[in-house]
């Protein structure tokens, strides 16, 4: 199955009489309305894959398969549908970082060049608790974000 | 693995530029710091260069409206850095170096904590 993808090519979609470019297909029409943080992080993630250079004194900010893989795998075991847009952003050598904020609570994921990742909960910047991600981590990342909603 | 220059101690200042926004984040006053993810990287090899040896106008060339982390040697030590000269990786900036972790296995949640440890103590310029 290919993944599901966003990014300015789709967001042209909407406004062009109809006409469906096969891009359309992979995405399912409700997403922007029912879950549009999901939407936004495929779209950050979209320009992450496509946008990143290695930079010397810096360092390699282009997005690992695998680091890429081991995020929409994330995004796809969270079924909150009530989040608010998490930030995606590179981790030079090649992985991925994803965040989201409510008031002083963070729920960080850290995912390097291997696919490995490990999530962390902040409150007012200082760390709460952290776990490396193994296996099914479903239930843990509920967890985590149950927690991170509670700040509402 | 780099080798460790152990001669570069103490209070001498290293620079990270900080090109992703997201790299940066807010203490609970409101001030800036780097996030710790500025010091984390895959290949274990996080790029700094040496504040007193670098040429900042050629990193500020190099990196326009880019912010810039400021921590020390000591503090990269205690966070279990080794720090290794780099002169090639600066691509004519001189002062390169690589901080790479020693002391946590790399991509465990340690090494995280000890990238969030060095950036707590980080300034920015």
């Amino acid at each position: 199955m290919m993944p599901i993808t966003a990014g300015p090519a789709f967001q042209s979609v909407e406004c062009v009489n109809n006409v469906q470019p096969a891009t359309s297909e992979l995405v399912p029409s409700s997403l922007s309305d029912s879950a549009p943080w999901l939407y936004s992080a495929l779209s950050q993630l979209h320009d992450l894959e496509r946008g990143g250079r290695n930079v010397p004194g810096v360092g390699d900010l282009r997005v690992s398969d695998a680091a890429s893989t081991a995020t929409r795998t994330l995004l796809s075991l969270i079924d909150e549908q009530a989040l608010p847009s998490p930030v995606l952003y590179t981790i030079s050598g090649r992985g991925i970082g994803m965040r989201w904020n409510v008031g002083r609570r963070e729920v960080e994921f850290t995912t390097f060049a291997s696919g490995s990742s490990v999530m962390a909960k902040l409150e007012s910047a200082q760390l709460v608790d952290d776990t490396e991600l193994a296996g099914n981590p479903a239930a843990e990342l509920k967890s985590y974000l149950q927690w991170l909603m509670g700040a509402r | 693995m780099p080798d460790d220059d152990e001669l570069l101690q103490g209070d001498l200042e290293l620079v990270r530029v900080l090109v992703d926004r997201a790299w940066v984040t807010q203490r609970e006053d409101g001030s800036e710091r780097p996030s710790s993810v500025a010091f984390l990287d895959s290949n274990n090899e996080t790029s700094c260069f040496i504040l007193a040896e670098t040429d900042m106008a050629l990193v500020a060339a190099r990196f326009p409206g880019k912010k810039i982390a400021v921590i020390t040697a000591a503090a990269a030590r205690e966070a279990g850095f080794i720090i290794a000269r780099d002169e090639e990786g600066g691509d004519g900036i001189p002062g390169h170096v690589l901080l790479a972790q020693r002391t946590a296995r790399p991509e465990s949640k340690h090494h995280a904590h000890l990238a969030r440890q060095l950036a707590n103590t980080a300034r920015i310029l």
